[in-house]
Order: structure tokens, then C-alpha cells, then sequence
């Protein structure tokens, strides 16, 4: 497995991260 | 079960227990930024660290920017850390010249350290440069277990503060847990440690003469043996007191380098629980009301001293099939008796027992003893502990910020018994406080079980299963168990160096880490907004021996629920099968 899939797989996730910060919110203000 | 182990075991429990308020008092100074000794001795490196990082310290964050902090924090850590692994060939600090660490295994690695699992697809003897140990791995350690400690600590003040919308810095709250807690327990640690034998140096690896040569496969004899050395009792330290768990060998602390003697594995075994119980007693003095804290404390040793009973007790029991057979399993002044396959005679039946339950309780994983080896009913209690959330006693922050989450789910489901509007530390309870508890308490299980499935259904899972039958399973369900829990303990038997298992693995490891701590904070700023609604007839008191009852059901309830059908394909069926 190379190291750029890696790489971006680990990016992916914390973008995805990212992305559930901001639906919490939204959520929370309903 | 002897007296000598009962003996050792209530010693620990006792040593424990008199640790919890002394520092949990001082840990709740740390954070509420009192005047704490050691503050005249490192404050200017403090100052220094927010001036370096342009921090302004006073500056507070929103749950949305404090998870933003605690997210990119990692994330340069982790890229950091794989970075390290892949370049150590060309580094310093690498006297066996090691080369770079392959993709797939730094991946999972990097992932593992960084979000507190600390799981080994490797050994570290075998595998890592001095460098790699030191600047990647016990960094990680470090940070990994501070940034535990920070998300609770945010989560406590959205209990404790009402009308506000901040939870604290994180990187004031970093620093602070590093500075003042996690760094000089780590030094005083490994000084023990030094003192035990635990080996800390960095010359390379030396050959000795074997005190009693012996003779190898072919015949030809072996009179020398290569030991592995390094600066094991600076990671030793940390590894345990920041409940990560990673050991510097192979062995972890089945090692006699890593853990030479019954004093060290004592210290070693108070470090893993140490942090975690304190915790309960500093909750309670920052929101004002100690006995909050102590029920919690009360809730998690009751469940502690239960399940360590069935583990000692399966342990001690040993195998029946072996008494047919002439082994004398029982224990006397000459053998230990019981199980002891797997396990080092210098620490004997309760001292491994008592490690495998404490080390699974926490989210640490070291281990003095193979867990693959545990009788059927031993190795499912710290699965089991594993698979309840890892919040009796718990990861360094992460325990009782789970804790904390099922406490808020107890008093809901008892608002819904009384039809009341639940509340907890004067904070009515919401939809959407209950929404983010639902998405904590839920998403172990899915990976857990969907990552269990997903391997025991597919050629790539089911090929690295050494052993077929029951106990494959639980290897497997174990191995998930510990990545979807950030755990790190493994029950070996599986060949977890794949692309399948370091990608699915890891997965697990980020979800079970990140995915938590999000909701988490969330759960912190939406209770930091609210009013503080006073007692009233109707209010579930929270600090009494029924609600720790209520609690405990509450974690047992949902821990049996979604892990039970599964421990009955593996350990249950095991051990079904041993005493028939």
C-alpha cells in the first residue's frame, strides 16, 4: 500500500472529522 | 484463590484508593489554573510554550474550536509520527540500523499511538530506532494521554459552568496535564523503575554468555544470546501512566527488562488505574460537590472487584481437562497452581490476573501475561471490559468522560421511569445531549461487531486466523474489541500485520478516538449554555448509592446486550466446551 493513499485516507478522516464537528452543531441549534 | 494473592490484590485496591484524593486535589488545582508548587518551577517554561505557539492562554474556546484544536493537534502528531517510522533508516539514534517501517504497518502504528490504543502489529525490538521510540512513540504517549485528560476536563466544565458558552483552551489544558501531571509522575516512574532494573540506555544491543549454554534445533551448541536494550524506563513510565500501554518489547511487561520484579510490577500496575480514579475525586471538587465524584469512584470499583473476582477465580481454577490426567492444579507453597500457561512465575496467578483486568478496565492494553493464554472465562472478562466502553476506572480522561456520558444516559432512563424531566448536576438533560450519549455509547459496538463480521466473513480476515474454531473467533472479536475500545491489548494468535487488518484496524482506532470525543465535546457545550435549574422533588439525587447502582445496570445492561451473542460464539462456547 502506498504511502499516498495512506495519507490521504488519514486526510479523509479527519476532514470527515471535520464535517461531524460541524453537523454536531447544526444539530444542537436545531 | 490463596491468601498471598488476596493479600496483594486488596494492597493494590487499598494503594489505589488512598492515591485517588491526594491527586485527584492536586489534578483539580492543575485545571482550575490554582496555585500549585511546581508552578514556580515550570511556569516559565509554560509561559515559553504559549509564546512560542502564539497561544493567548486566557483566551477560552467554544466546544467547536476547542474540538478543532483537539482534532488538527492530533492530526499533525499522527502524520508526524508516521513520518518518522517511514524515514528512521535515515536518522540518528538507530545503532541496529533499522530501516524505514513499510506503509501499511506505520499507518497503523501512527494511527494507534496517537489515539491512545497503542495496539503492536510489531516488536519493538525488532522494529523501531532508539529515535522512533523516543521522539514518535513516547511523545505520542504523552500527548495522546494529555489530550484525554483535556477533552474531560472541557466536558466537566459544561457540567460545572451554566449561562456560559466556553469550555476552557485546549491548549492550556494540554500543556497544563503534560506540565504539571503527566511529566513528573512519568520521571518519579521511571526513576522506580531504574531502580527495579528496568533497562535505560542508549547502547546498542549486547551478546552475553549464556549462564547455562544450551543447544539449538540442529544439535550445534548456543552459548551466547543477544539482549535487546534501549531507553525502555522513560516509555515504560508514561506507557503506563497515560494508560496507552505500547511496550518498548515485544513481550511488553511480560519482559524482564520492561518489568523485572514484584515491586515494579506493583508500581506499574497502580500507574495504569492511578490517573482514571483520581479523576472521579477531581470531577467532583471542580463541580463543587465531592460525592459526585466518589459515587462515580464507588460505581467503577464495584464493577472492578466483580469481574477481577471471576478472572482470578477462572485463573486459579485452571483447566479441568488436565486433572484427568494427573496435574495437580492446586496451589501450595511449591507452584502457584491454577492456569500459568502464558504467564511469568515471578508474578503468579493473581498478579497477572489482577494486570489483565486492570490493564482492559483502563483503555491501557500492556500486559504482564498473554491474555491468548487465559482460560476461556478469564479472557473473556477483559474482552468483556474492553467491549463495556473501557469506563471502570478507564483511559486517562477517556474513562470517566465515558463515565459521564452513561451517567447522563441513567438519569434519563430514570426520568423515564418517573416521567420527569431528567436532570444531572442541575442541567436538564435534552434530545440532543441524549442524541450525542447515543452516538458514544453506540458506535463501539459497530465497530466492534462490524469490524468482526466484516473480517470473519471475508478471505482477507479469515486468512490470518491461526487457530479455526471458537477461539479464532474470540481472537479475532478481541482484536476489534481492542481497536474499537483503544485498547491495544491483543490476544495474539492472529497474523495482524495485513493490509486488511493494519487498514481495518486502524479505522476502528480513528472512529473509536475521534468520533467519541466529538460528540463528547458537543454533550460540553450544549450543557455549558444552560441555566442551573435547582433540586426539586422530582430530581434523581446523583450522588447516592442508588444512583451508583442504577449506573452500574445501566453499563452492564448495554454491555451484555450488544456483546453477549458474540461472547457466546468464542469464549462462552469455549468455555461450554472445556467443562463439559
Amino acid at each position: 500500500m502506498s504511502d499516498l493513499i495512506l495519507v490521504v485516507l488519514i486526510l479523509a478522516f479527519f476532514g470527515a472529522s471535520v464535517g461531524l464537528i460541524a453537523a454536531c452543531q447544526r444539530w444542537m441549534e436545531g | 484463590v490463596t491468601t498471598n494473592g488476596l493479600v496483594q490484590i486488596g494492597l493494590y485496591l487499598a494503594l489505589l484508593l488512598a492515591l485517588a484524593r491526594p491527586l485527584g486535589a492536586y489534578m483539580a488545582r492543575v485545571y482550575d489554573g490554582q496555585s500549585i508548587l511546581l508552578a514556580r518551577l515550570l511556569g516559565p517554561v509554560e509561559r515559553s510554550i504559549y509564546r512560542l505557539a502564539g497561544v493567548q492562554p486566557h483566551e477560552e474556546m467554544s466546544w467547536k474550536g476547542y474540538a478543532l484544536a483537539m482534532l488538527s493537534f492530533n492530526l499533525v502528531g499522527l502524520l508526524a509520527l508516521y513520518l518518522l517510522q517511514r524515514l528512521q533508516g535515515l536518522l540518528p539514534l538507530n545503532p541496529e540500523g533499522w530501516t524505514g517501517v513499510g506503509p501499511g504497518l506505520a499507518f497503523n502504528t501512527a494511527v494507534s499511538f496517537a489515539t491512545n490504543t497503542n495496539w503492536q502489529s510489531y516488536g519493538g525490538e525488532t522494529t523501531m530506532s532508539y529515535l522512533t521510540q523516543m521522539l514518535g512513540l513516547t511523545v505520542q504517549n504523552f500527548s495522546s494521554a494529555a489530550t484525554g485528560m483535556a477533552i474531560l476536563v472541557a466536558l466537566i466544565r459544561g457540567l460545572a459552568r451554566h449561562s456560559a458558552q466556553t469550555i476552557g483552551n485546549f491548549w492550556v489544558d494540554l500543556v497544563r496535564s503534560t506540565l504539571y501531571i503527566l511529566l513528573p509522575l512519568a520521571l518519579v516512574l521511571a526513576l522506580v523503575l531504574v531502580s527495579q532494573g528496568v533497562v535505560q540506555t542508549f547502547s546498542s544491543y549486547r551478546t552475553v554468555p549464556l549462564l547455562q549454554p544450551t543447544a539449538d534445533a540442529a544439535g550445534q551448541p548456543v552459548t551466547s544470546q543477544l539482549l535487546a536494550l534501549g531507553p525502555a524506563a522513560s516509555q515504560v513510565a508514561i506507557k503506563q501512566l497515560g494508560t496507552n500501554g505500547g511496550g518498548f518489547f515485544g513481550a511488553n511487561s511480560a519482559h524482564p527488562f520492561e518489568n523485572p520484579t514484584p515491586l515494579s510490577n506493583l508500581a506499574e500496575m497502580l500507574a495504569i488505574l492511578a490517573i482514571p480514579a483520581a479523576l472521579c475525586y477531581t470531577f467532583g471538587r471542580m463541580v463543587g460537590d465531592t460525592r459526585q465524584g466518589w459515587v462515580l469512584l464507588a460505581a467503577m470499583t464495584i464493577l472492578f472487584a466483580g469481574l477481577l473476582g471471576v478472572t482470578v477465580a477462572a485463573e486459579q481454577s485452571g483447566n479441568p481437562a488436565f486433572t484427568p490426567l494427573g496435574v495437580n492444579q492446586s496451589a501450595s507453597d511449591l507452584q502457584p497452581g491454577g492456569n500459568m500457561e502464558g504467564k511469568e512465575v515471578r508474578f503468579g496467578i493473581a498478579n497477572s490476573a489482577l494486570w489483565a483486568t486492570a490493564t482492559t478496565a483502563a483503555s491501557n492494553g500492556s500486559v504482564n501475561t498473554m491474555h491468548d493464554s487465559l482460560t476461556p472465562l478469564g479472557g473473556l472478562v477483559p474482552m468483556w471490559l474492553m467491549q463495556l466502553g473501557e469506563v471502570v476506572y478507564g483511559g486517562v480522561g477517556s474513562g470517566l468522560y465515558g463515565m459521564l456520558v452513561f451517567a447522563i444516559v441513567a438519569v434519563f432512563i430514570a426520568g423515564l421511569m418517573v416521567g420527569r424531566t431528567p436532570e444531572y448536576l442541575g442541567k436538564k438533560i435534552e434530545a440532543f445531549d441524549i442524541k450525542m450519549a447515543s452516538l458514544v455509547l453506540l458506535i463501539p459496538p459497530l465497530l466492534v461487531l462490524g469490524g468482526t463480521a466484516l473480517a470473519v466473513t471475508t478471505a482477507a480476515g479469515r486468512s490470518s486466523v491461526l487457530n479455526p474454531g471458537p477461539h479464532g473467533f474470540s481472537e479475532v472479536l478481541y482484536a476489534f474489541s481492542s481497536a474499537g475500545n483503544n485498547n491495544g491489548s491483543a490476544f495474539a494468535g492472529l497474523k495482524a500485520d495485513t493490509p486488511f487488518y493494519n487498514v481495518a484496524l486502524g479505522l476502528s482506532m480513528l472512529f473509536a478516538r475521534y468520533w467519541l470525543a466529538i460528540p463528547t465535546l458537543a454533550i460540553a457545550g450544549s450543557l455549558v449554555r444552560k441555566k442551573r435549574v435547582p433540586a426539586g422533588p422530582g430530581t434523581l439525587p446523583t450522588h447516592t448509592p442508588l444512583f451508583a447502582l442504577l449506573l452500574i445496570a445501566v453499563v452492564l445492561i448495554v454491555g451484555a446486550l450488544a456483546f453477549f451473542p458474540a461472547l457466546a460464539l468464542g469464549s462462552i462456547a469455549e468455555e461450554l466446551a472445556m467443562v463439559r
